[in-house]
């Protein structure tokens, strides 16, 4: 492999482990993504391996179908014994030539292994085995089987006339394709001489053959490659039958392979591996596809509902203002000192016979409860829930997610923020007539009272009676006429009067005072409601950025979770 | 209808459930078919390339079934009945649910042909596909052919006889036959294979009595006189003619399997179905719980209105008390609230339609919150296919229909009460109505004599002391009358609120519901499988 080609290979294996890493571990089918790791683990290790110019070709097949006769023709001895009985071959044999240290070229497994060593120059760069069955009772055979197809290269499939055309083969086959590139297997037709024992039954020996390749191309096969041989023969006889294509196979295995082409070999199933891990990458990546689709639906899902929550909660929140203004305006209010006089006097006098004494503390109970729209924000996530439950979604996902909005969640971070904005309001006074307009209020007052004051006077001391107005003997005289009228009987209705009239002007202040204080109450009741009202906006806004935030978490990679080896 | 199409396929999977429904169903046709002939059956399964139709052949004496290096070489049966026997319609029944029957669609055929063997006279030999080879029907059929027989012949290799796949196939689907020989074909060293074979069936559970195998030597061209094998057969048929028994045991065997599946699928169904409607109900209690302050306030507005009406009706003296209220208050005014009748006004039209939406939001949120419930009801069956529908969003009512449901209850419960109280109005009974204007009088009349007795004479003053006194008087009045039919109505009214708004609620459930009526094609099927096993 050319150092480009060995480059590119490992820009390969990076950019795998990196899409790997990038997966959350719910998008994974049960250990997946351990085997997955795994996986890039061997070939990391074997890419090291492809410079060894040893290639270890396995027989893989059925019980019975000859692979132990198979390799002692190829190694022209008995160095596996075969048998009648089934199934036979236990361990598995490795037949090396003496110069190859064999640890060198085995991933650890605990396969019980024969090793064999043998001086055949034509064979010094090969390592052939024999392995066990994939089909037979004993089932650790088919284990064994299984962990050892890392160490292998090349593999010869093995059949037979009569088992050809058994399912197992097949599932067995394709759990190689996984690892291994089809362009490295051979397949052979052991016991040929079966079918064939003359030149006639030639026509019945390619039939068969042609009807097993044609089950090789629909596993997946494309050009497979069928020897139909007889080991047997090859191992007793000294002349081989014509059908039997022995030599063929033999001369093929047996091939000097150049440096380049042992390389290829090796870098085609590592090729192999890598394109079945990208299948299973790319599967798990299509799993991640719904649940991205549904977070970026999930903030559309929310503003659709807003608008009518939007009503419900302004609702409430108007409510909620209006119970605690009519229970409530003076409570947070106090300026009585805007009053004086009579005014002073009937404002008071209301206040005692009216209920509002008792409402005072009922009333500041509601500063201390915030308006309750626990009804929506049960709909909101109940909505949310549902929506999330039919989408049918991998388990750790729809937990998560529901869990940001569930309705306690919801209730106590509504309740805290609304609460912590009450609290800040309870502190904070009010500004009421402040300054020039709260003097010439009293100012008001002051004169209408003491106008009437006067005129009370001056009509009881008859003024305009006087001769000499303003001079200190009149002023005197009108006050002692003013006294002794007072306490007669016409003095008594003036002084009714008198009263009377302060009373009405003392209403009229108390009415004016009352709007003032109701106007005041209002813009306060409505600059809460807004705010209360922007509260909730934030408050939804938050949720949506909760959601978007709780889907980036999902959405990433597992790296610290699953394990590297 | 399908299998797959009517079972619901919580409890097992509808693959599994639907190959046991079509094995059984095939079976009961084999037993019709096995019932209404004369001849036994003896019946060859195999492994592919065992030579199951070579020994088939020797036994029928003559080349009935193709034998052949291609693999799988037999793809349907072949029976082969004895020369004299009549083929009648029952075969052809078989033909034809040979050809169309098996759930997986491939055509096989079913052959029939004649066998030369005198021997087996009264007996039908079968030939059938293989059970381990890579087309998985042939193994389908010829699991079912083993209903059919009397005699089964297993037939191995001496190459397959440790073949997993095999071995296995005559544990799970064959040890329950009677009456089986196992057959070991193409073997070099009988004894010590036969003993081998005898050790892995052992070994894996087999009942001793059984073990006992022949085996067939390999023959590199099949001799023609060669009678070791069918003298073998035709020594173990009297003792498998005695076991009989076992064969309607394992049929009921597959009754009761089918019969508990769908039993248990019915229960679940059933089950769901309870806790889908109890959810309902909490969530309903649960709703009128909370809300019932809701609910009375919602009525109460909309039946202040309806009684104001009434009592304008006998009130003579609303007028007057009115205007007279009007004047005497007015300075009070300037100390009440000014604006408060105004903002009052507005305040009962909003807090109308706040109730309304209120209770709008309500709904909306218990139907939300049982839905959640039903989907966490059916969790544990999430793979099911009837979990799947059950999620389906447009189950879901959703919040323009529940609206829409809502006005229209509204819109009835006025119509409602508009009825009620005209009916009221219109049907106080004249007696009362004299009742209620005599007691006026009677009170005015009262009134006026303790005035004039007290203060000698009615002046001025005391007409319009009386002129407070009388509208008070009169309202008290109807309403004392009319208190308890307002009451009733009242009460009425909420019941119908409730009434209604668990309508809506049932309306939803009844969508869920409406998935879980499978269940009634289920109880269809358990009784026709139970009316054809009691046949038997």
């Amino acid at each position: 492999m050319t150092l480009e080609e060995l480059q590119t290979l490992s820009a390969r294996i990076d950019e795998l482990e990196d899409r790997l890493r990038q997966l959350p571990k719910w998008a994974f089918e049960e250990k997946e993504a351990d085997k997955c790791f795994l996986t890039i683990a061997q070939v990391r290790e074997k890419l090291d391996k492809v410079k060894d110019q040893v290639i270890t070709v396995g027989l893989l097949g059925g019980t019975g179908v000859g692979k132990s006769t198979i390799i002692n023709a190829l190694a022209g001895e008995e160095i596996s014994t075969a048998s009648h009985r089934r199934p036979h071959t236990e361990k598995i044999l490795m037949y090396h030539h003496e110069t190859i240290r064999i640890r060198d070229f085995m991933m650890p497994n605990e396969a019980p292994v024969v090793c064999l060593s043998h001086n055949a120059d034509r064979a010094r760069s090969l390592i052939l085995c024999d392995l066990p069955d994939f089909d037979s009772v004993r089932k650790e055979h088919r284990q064994r089987v299984l962990n050892f197809l890392d160490n292998l290269d090349m593999i010869v499939w093995v059949v037979s006339p009569e088992k050809y055309a058994d399912q197992v083969f097949y599932d067995f086959l394709k759990a190689a394709l996984e690892k291994k590139s089809p362009g490295n297997f051979y397949f052979l037709l052991n016991k040929a001489d079966l079918i064939c024992d003359s030149e006639e039954n030639r026509t019945l020996l390619w039939r068969v053959v042609e009807n097993f390749r044609g089950y090789l191309r629909d596993s997946g096969i494309d050009a497979p490659i069928v020897y139909a041989v007889s080991a047997l023969e090859v191992f007793n006889a000294d002349s081989i039958s014509s059908w039997n294509q022995w030599e063929l196979f033999e001369r093929e295995i047996f091939r000097e392979r150049e440096i380049k082409e042992v390389e290829a070999i090796k870098e085609a199933n590592l090729k192999q591996m890598l394109d079945n891990l990208s299948l299973v990458v790319t599967n798990c990546e299509e799993r991640m596809l719904p649940v991205r689709r549904l977070i970026s639906q999930l903030p559309e899902a929310l503003k659709e509902h807003k608008q009518r929550m939007d009503y419900q909660v302004k609702m409430i929140v108007n409510a909620w203002a209006d119970s605690f203004l009519k229970n409530a305006d003076q409570e947070i209010l106090d300026f009585g000192t805007l009053l004086v006089g009579p005014s002073r006097l009937i404002f008071s006098l209301v206040e005692i016979f009216s209920k509002r004494r008792q409402f005072c503390d009922a009333a500041r109970g509601t500063l201390d409860s915030p308006p309750d729209i626990s009804q929506v924000l049960k709909q909101l996530s109940n909505r949310l829930t549902s929506f999330v439950m039919s989408k049918n979604l991998p388990a750790p996902v729809s937990e998560e997610l529901i869990r940001i909005w569930s309705f306690s969640e919801l209730s106590s971070k509504w309740v805290a923020g609304v609460n912590t904005y009450l609290e800040t309001i309870k502190t904070m006074g009010l500004s009421g007539l402040v300054g020039w307009k709260a003097f010439i209020f009293r100012l008001k007052q002051y004169l209408s009272f003491w106008i009437i004051a006067l005129v009370f006077v001056a009509s009881m001391g008859r003024i305009w009676e006087l001769k000499e107005p303003f001079s200190w003997n009149s002023m005197l005289w009108a006050m002692l006429k003013c006294c002794e009228r007072m306490f007669s009987l016409d003095g008594f209705g003036a002084l009714l009067s008198f009263v009377m009239i302060e009373i009405l002007v003392g209403c009229y202040f108390v009415s004016r005072y009352r709007k003032f204080l109701r106007e005041v109450a209002q813009k306060f009741i409505e600059t809460i409601e807004q705010e209360i009202f922007q509260l909730w906006d934030d408050f939804v806004s938050e949720l949506c950025e909760d959601i978007r935030r709780e889907g980036e978490i999902l959405l990433a990679g597992s790296e610290n979770s699953v394990g590297e080896q | 209808m399908s299998c797959s199409e009517w079972f619901p396929g919580i409890t097992v999977s509808k693959e599994t459930f639907c190959r046991k429904y079509d094995l059984f169903w095939s079976v009961v046709d084999l037993k019709r078919l096995k019932e209404s002939t004369a001849v036994r059956w003896i019946v060859f399964v195999g492994g592919t390339g065992t030579g199951k139709s070579t020994l088939f052949n020797f036994l029928c004496k003559s080349n009935v079934s193709s034998t052949g290096v291609e693999r799988p070489k037999t793809g349907g049966c072949i029976v082969a009945l004895p020369e004299r026997a009549a083929v009648d319609d029952s075969f052809y029944h078989l033909a034809k649910w040979g050809q169309s029957y098996p759930a997986d669609g491939t055509p096989e055929y079913f052959t029939l042909a004649h066998h030369t063997n005198e021997k087996f006279e009264n007996w039908a030999l079968v030939d059938t596909p293989d059970l381990d080879s890579l087309i998985e029907s042939h193994h389908r059929l010829a699991e079912k052919m083993g209903y059919l027989a009397d005699v089964v012949i297993f037939v191995l290799s001496e190459e397959k006889y440790a073949d997993e796949k095999l071995v296995s196939v005559l544990i799970q689907q064959f040890s329950w036959h009677p009456c089986i020989v196992i057959t070991v074909n193409k073997v070099t060293d009988s004894k010590i294979i036969a003993a081998d074979v005898e050790e892995i069936l052992r070994g894996h559970g087999f009942p001793d009595f059984r073990t006992k195998v022949i085996t067939v030597p390999f023959f590199s061209i099949v001799p023609d006189n060669w009678c070791e094998f069918e003298d073998a057969i035709l020594k173990r048929l009297p003792f498998c003619l005695q076991n009989e028994a076992r064969l309607t045991a394992r049929f009921k065997g597959l009754c009761s399997e089918l019969l508990t599946i769908l039993a248990k699928e019915r229960e679940v169904l059933a089950s769901l179905e309870v806790a889908i409607t109890e959810a309902m109900k909490k969530s309903f209690s649960a709703f009128v719980e909370k809300h019932t302050k809701d609910i009375s306030e919602s009525a109460r507005s909309l039946l202040r209105e309806e009684i104001q009406r009434l009592y304008s009706r006998y009130d003579i003296f609303s007028g007057p008390r009115r205007f007279l209220k009007d004047l005497f208050f007015a300075p009070f005014r300037w100390i009440k609230k000014s604006n408060a009748k105004s903002k009052e006004a507005a305040l009962v039209s909003d807090a109308k339609y706040l109730q309304h939406q209120l209770i709008m939001s309500a709904v909306m949120g218990s139907i939300n919150q049982y839905i959640v419930d039903v989907y966490r009801i059916m969790e544990p069956y999430d793979s099911s296919s009837l979990c799947k529908r059950m999620k389906d969003e447009k189950l879901i009512l959703s919040e323009s229909e529940v609206e829409e449901k809502i006005r229209n209850l509204t819109e009835r419960l006025m119509d409602w009460l508009r009825g009620e109280f005209e009916k009221l109005s219109k049907g106080i009974p004249k007696l009362k109505e004299w009742g209620i204007y005599s007691s006026m009088l009677l009170w005015a009349v009262f009134l006026l004599a303790i005035e004039s007795a007290l203060g000698g004479g009615i002046s001025v003053f005391d007409a319009l002391l009386d002129s407070v006194l009388a509208p008070v008087v009169s309202k008290y009045t109807v309403e004392w009358f009319a208190k308890r039919d307002i009451h009733r109505i009242g009460q009425e009214f909420i019941d119908r609120y409730k009434q209604g708004i668990l309508e809506i609620m049932e309306s939803q459930r009844m969508k869920f519901v409406e998935l879980l009526k499978v269940e009634d094609l289920v109880k269809m099927e358990m009784k026709r499988i139970s009316s054809v096993c009691e046949e038997t």
